[in-house]
């Protein structure tokens, strides 16, 4: 209606939001995904970039501990990293009901199975160690050393990326907010409720999705053969089919309403979105350079 | 004579009020610190948690004395939100998985706003299935004790003697 009476008054051009028979218009539609892709893909990066920042942040942390422990004459050995990053298309900035993408999974699968794959870490230098009394004794000269990463930069993200993404999600939770989507979102709940989810919101749903795999267990395995993995898998992928059927008309609503907001923000964003492509392009050249570091020696 | 009188007391309630919001203005706010311990699993195990609103510090700690083998002590943390914002921010967790060895996350500077504890508890159970046995001092349950996520920020021991961080991604989305 907002985009009805804007376009009446000659404000909003007439090809968006909503078409003459109120649905949303499928070009303002498809218009605010691709909007909020490119938005994405530069603000949090690529899938590779994203995993290449978290695993040269886990390296400098376990190279400090490494180097500490050194200083203090025990070995500690660097565990392996482990992979939890989603592919960019299961992004939701601000996990917001009315914007989080209509997907077939939530990732949560792959992520379960790829930790499962590298198990709980493991100090090889301390399980070396003949008894518990000697493990006592290096954890004891150890425990000074916890802290040695602190000292160096522990976010994974490039400088300016959480403002920035602030900002869009407090654009979008502004247009989330309004009249026609919260009425849209209105019955999401009951919606959810109704096929046997007591969840209110996409978050509510993302961590029932994330409550219904069995732990992961500490020794490494593939759990793709696992009953209760394979079942929850098949949960996740229900409750995905289910989230599109309650969620589809309010989210193509909120993504047609946005479109001037997305637009708006690319526009005044511009800058600092490229400084912040450039800047998640040179994290895999980082984590080479932190390898290199830690196969040198710590 | 009543509205006047009304009108009096109205009136004097607002001068109140004025002299109040401008002695606020005026004058900084005091800092905001404050600190918890929460006991649960062995005998004297704790889960402790410090923060302080003005420099957005937050601290956890996660103590066990003895343990069973496998299991874990986890400190959890969430902040309030700001009236406005939306979405919500990822929960912190200090987990220890050794007996008498503590994970300690030292303090740590939120680039958000600490309003206080949102949610905190301390909880004792299985390696990844922590939540089954917690002491709650505020919120509700609602974490993903399964660690690493992109749910959490995560300082913790294992039992095979390593000390893992995990940034946990975004902090205001648990998807990324």
């Amino acid at each position: 209606m907002v985009g009805s009476v804007l376009c009446a008054l000659g404000a909003w051009s007439c090809a968006g939001p909503s078409s003459t028979s109120g649905a949303p218009d499928p070009a303002a539609v498809q218009a605010a995904t691709a909007s909020l892709d490119r938005i994405i893909n530069q603000a949090y990066g690529t899938v590779d970039e994203r995993r290449a920042a978290a695993e040269a942040v886990h390296l400098r942390y376990q190279i400090a501990i490494a180097r500490c422990a050194g200083q203090r004459g025990l070995k500690y050995s660097i565990p392996p990293f482990v992979d939890i990053q989603v592919p960019n298309h299961l992004i939701a900035p601000g996990d917001l009901t009315a914007f989080a993408p209509l997907v077939d999974t939530f990732g949560v699968a792959d992520e379960r199975a790829r930790k499962a794959l590298v198990g709980q870490a493991r100090n090889e230098e301390f399980l070396k160690l003949p008894d518990e009394k000697a493990r006592n004794d290096y954890l004891a000269r150890l425990q000074g050393c916890q802290n040695a990463g602190s000292a160096t930069d522990l976010g994974d993200a490039p400088m300016g990326q959480q403002p920035l993404v602030d900002r869009l999600i407090d654009a979008l939770t502004e247009v989330e907010k309004s009249g026609e989507v919260a009425a849209a979102l209105a019955d999401y709940g009951s919606c959810l409720e109704h096929n046997g989810y007591a969840a209110r919101s996409w978050l509510d749903l993302y961590k029932i999705v994330q409550r219904s795999f069995p732990p992961t267990p500490a020794e490494p395995v593939d759990v793709r053969t696992n009953s209760q993995w394979v079942q929850a898998r098949d949960l996740e992928r229900t409750v995905a089919g289910v989230d599109r059927q309650c969620r589809s008309d309010a989210h193509d609503l909120a993504m047609a309403l946005a479109l001037p907001t997305l637009n708006r923000f690319e526009r005044d964003n511009a800058q600092a979105l490229a400084t912040l492509a450039s800047a998640w392009g040179q994290k895999p050249a980082e984590l080479a350079l932190r390898k290199r570091e830690a196969q040198i020696g710590t | 004579v009543a509205d006047t009188v009304l009108r009096r007391r109205g009136l004097s309630v607002g001068i109140v009020l004025s002299v109040l919001v401008a002695i606020n203005l005026l004058v900084p706010p005091r800092a905001f610190a404050a600190y918890a311990y929460l006991y649960i699993g062995p005998p004297n195990s704790w889960g402790f948690a410090e923060w302080f609103d003005t420099s957005n510090g937050v601290r956890l700690i996660a103590q066990p004395t003895t343990i069973v083998s496998g299991y874990c002590l986890d400190s959890w943390f969430d902040w309030g939100t700001e009236g406005g914002v939306g979405g919500h921010y990822d929960a912190r967790v200090a987990r220890s998985c050794r007996a008498l060895y503590q994970r300690d996350s030292g303090w740590n500077y939120e680039a958000h706003d600490v309003k206080g504890a949102n949610k905190r508890a301390a909880c004792y159970g299985p390696w990844n299935a922590t939540l089954g046995n917690c002491a709650v001092g505020a919120g509700s349950l609602d974490y993903i004790d399964d660690l690493p996520n992109t749910c959490t920020r995560s300082w913790w021991l294992t039992q095979g003697g390593s000390y893992l961080y995990d940034g946990g991604g975004n902090p205001r989305s648990c998807s990324s």
